[in-house]
């Protein structure tokens, strides 16, 4: 689904990423873990477009894209859930919504939005509730479900989650893990999570990768890096929600 | 009381001018953080043209009027295609803003190099004896100038609140990298709104040169009474910054008949330089729905 091939991006003269290779198969959440500052939101919009990288190539569904634009690889079913949300605040949960469908609406795919907007209110009905209320308005978690939603709104085939769990509560994060993991289920969605909550995300990821500097540093099943000595010790082991398992 | 009626009316004549352009400014400045310092120089071009295909070229009303906003708006997209476009990643606003001056400056040598230095003057858009209304006269021009900035503030609503398209232009001015994650192309965004632009502000020409006349060189006042309009009510806020361009107008109209005509510029400028001291985020917004708007 997703070949990422020594992929090296820069800040300038800043070498943030060297040389990284991932990749995502369908229809499996693939936890990128790794410390503040190792590069992971970098890798992300990287792969969405809105940084482009000097070296290394990225494969979707076996075309190149990474010379292309966002909006083309939205297109093409894409879609990043960034860090702090980007949702729209001075605007209401349904307009919200209503953009995510931007990369493949036209006037007359209007009946289609409309069915659209109707899955993603049954899979989420606290928007439905909400869907007049500006989105500045409601509460960080509610915020991140709505951002999730917009995200589906677009019907992509690989979801990009930049750490969703960010500032929530340990009974939120709960939830959104569920709804995660929902999304590969019911969705088939391919998902690739960014994460500091590494325990949570172990349990509910197949596989995944430790980034660290700019490297991947291990690889693997998720129980493997979860059991590994080494990744226990410098990710596990001051793991916020780590009281709290699933 | 008729008197003051009358300074009223003509405020609110002059506001809605200001109104118009105010709002262009704003359209740009939503999508670009730019302020156009050449947009009154486009409500000039819009009254020449429309001199030029009406006068010149004996075209029917309709057909002029049509015409010229589209210039308008073409002369929008070329700046934007010639000037903006090539720098707009690169560039620091404070560049940007001088390039659009370098413009307002090419356009105004354009204007003068093909109509030279007189004024230029056509009729309303109907002929007829004026309104009376409570004993202030009404020029049938100023009910056509309302009736036009109604059906823009129609236009408007609908444009960005039933229109995915507007809504992804709103979307683009809140958050251009949230805007971007959604596959909104935001370099076309900018395109339109200098295109959207160039047509308010020269349909704020065209109505109002069959009162006021035109000439090449009027462009640089223009601007600083948009631009002030657009500060006293707001720069983000479509509605703001026409409320402000109706609140300047009808503030000048009441300085210049009740005190002094030649105070009427100094206001202007005044007001400005008080807003942007003590109020930049303009009278109807907090500077926290500013920065909102602007992330
Ligand atoms: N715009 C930028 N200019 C220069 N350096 C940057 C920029 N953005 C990020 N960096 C640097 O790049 C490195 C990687 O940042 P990145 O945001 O990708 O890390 P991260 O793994 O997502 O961290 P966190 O867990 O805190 O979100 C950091 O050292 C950061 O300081
Ligand atoms: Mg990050």
């Amino acid at each position: 689904m997703l070949q990422i091939r020594g992929l090296d991006v820069y800040y300038g003269k800043l070498h943030i990423l060297k040389k990284v290779s991932l990749h995502v198969n369908k229809g499996e959440i693939v936890a990128l873990l790794g410390a503040n500052g190792a590069g992971k939101s970098t890798l992300l919009n990287t792969l969405i477009g809105l940084i482009v990288n000097q070296g290394g190539e990225i494969l979707y569904q076996g075309q190149y894209i990474h010379t292309l634009p966002p909006e083309k690889r939205v297109a093409l079913g894409i879609t990043l859930v960034p860090e702090g949300k980007g949702i729209f605040k001075p605007l209401t949960v349904e307009e919200n919504l209503i953009l995510g469908s931007y990369s493949w609406y036209s006037f007359r795919k209007a009946k289609l939005l409309k069915e659209t907007l109707e899955e993603v209110y049954t899979l989420f009905p606290m928007l439905k509730i909400r869907r007049k209320q500006l989105a500045g308005t409601l509460s960080g978690g509610q915020q991140q479900i709505l951002a999730i939603a917009r995200a589906l709104m677009s019907k992509p085939s690989l979801l990009l989650l930049d750490e969703p769990s960010m500032g929530l509560a340990p009974n939120l994060i709960k939830e959104i893990f569920q709804y995660i993991q929902k999304l590969k289920r019911e969705l088939k969605l391919s998902i690739l999570l960014v994460e500091q909550n590494a325990r949570s995300a172990l349990s509910i990821a197949d596989r995944a990768y430790i980034l660290e500097t700019g490297k991947i540093l291990f690889e693997g099943d998720a129980p493997t890096i979860a059991g590994h000595p080494e990744v226990q010790r410098a990710y596990l082991g001051r793991d916020i929600d780590a009281d709290v398992p699933l | 009381m008729e008197l003051f009626l009358q300074y009223f009316f003509s405020g609110l004549t002059v506001g809605a001018i200001y109104a118009l352009i105010a709002l262009s400014f704003n359209i740009i400045y939503n999508t670009t953080s730019i302020l156009n310092l050449a947009q009154g120089e486009f409500v000039v071009l819009g009254g020449l043209v429309m001199w030029f295909f009406l006068e010149k070229l004996k075209l029917p009303y309709g057909t002029s009027f049509l015409l010229s906003l589209s210039i308008g708006g073409l002369v929008g997209l070329a700046m934007e295609r010639l000037t903006i476009r090539p720098v707009l990643k690169t560039a620091d606003p404070l560049l940007l803003i001088l390039i659009t001056i370098a413009f307002s400056i090419l356009l105004r040598g354009v204007l003068m190099f093909l109509f030279g230095k007189e004024p230029y003057g056509y009729p309303p858009l109907s002929e007829g004896e004026p309104i009376v209304l409570w004993g202030a006269v009404l020029q049938r021009q100023v009910i056509w100038i309302f009736i036009f900035v109604i059906l823009i503030m129609i236009f408007l609503y609908v444009f960005f609140n039933q229109t995915m398209f507007g809504r992804a232009m709103k979307a683009c001015a809140i958050d251009r990298v949230s805007a971007k994650l959604m596959g909104i192309k935001t370099t076309q965004m900018v395109m339109v709104s200098f295109i959207l632009s160039g047509i308010f502000a020269s349909l704020a020409g065209i109505l109002i040169t069959p009162i006021t006349f035109v000439e090449y060189d009027k462009g640089p006042l223009l601007t600083i009474k948009g631009f002030t309009s657009a500060i006293l009510g707001g720069l983000g806020s479509n509605w703001g910054v026409m409320a402000g361009g109706f609140l300047l107008g009808i503030l000048e109209s009441l300085t210049a008949g009740y005190i002094h005509s030649g105070l009427k510029d100094v206001l202007a400028l005044l007001i400005l330089l008080t807003m942007l001291l003590f109020k930049p985020a303009g009278l109807f917004q907090t500077a926290e729905q500013a920065r909102l708007r602007k992330l």
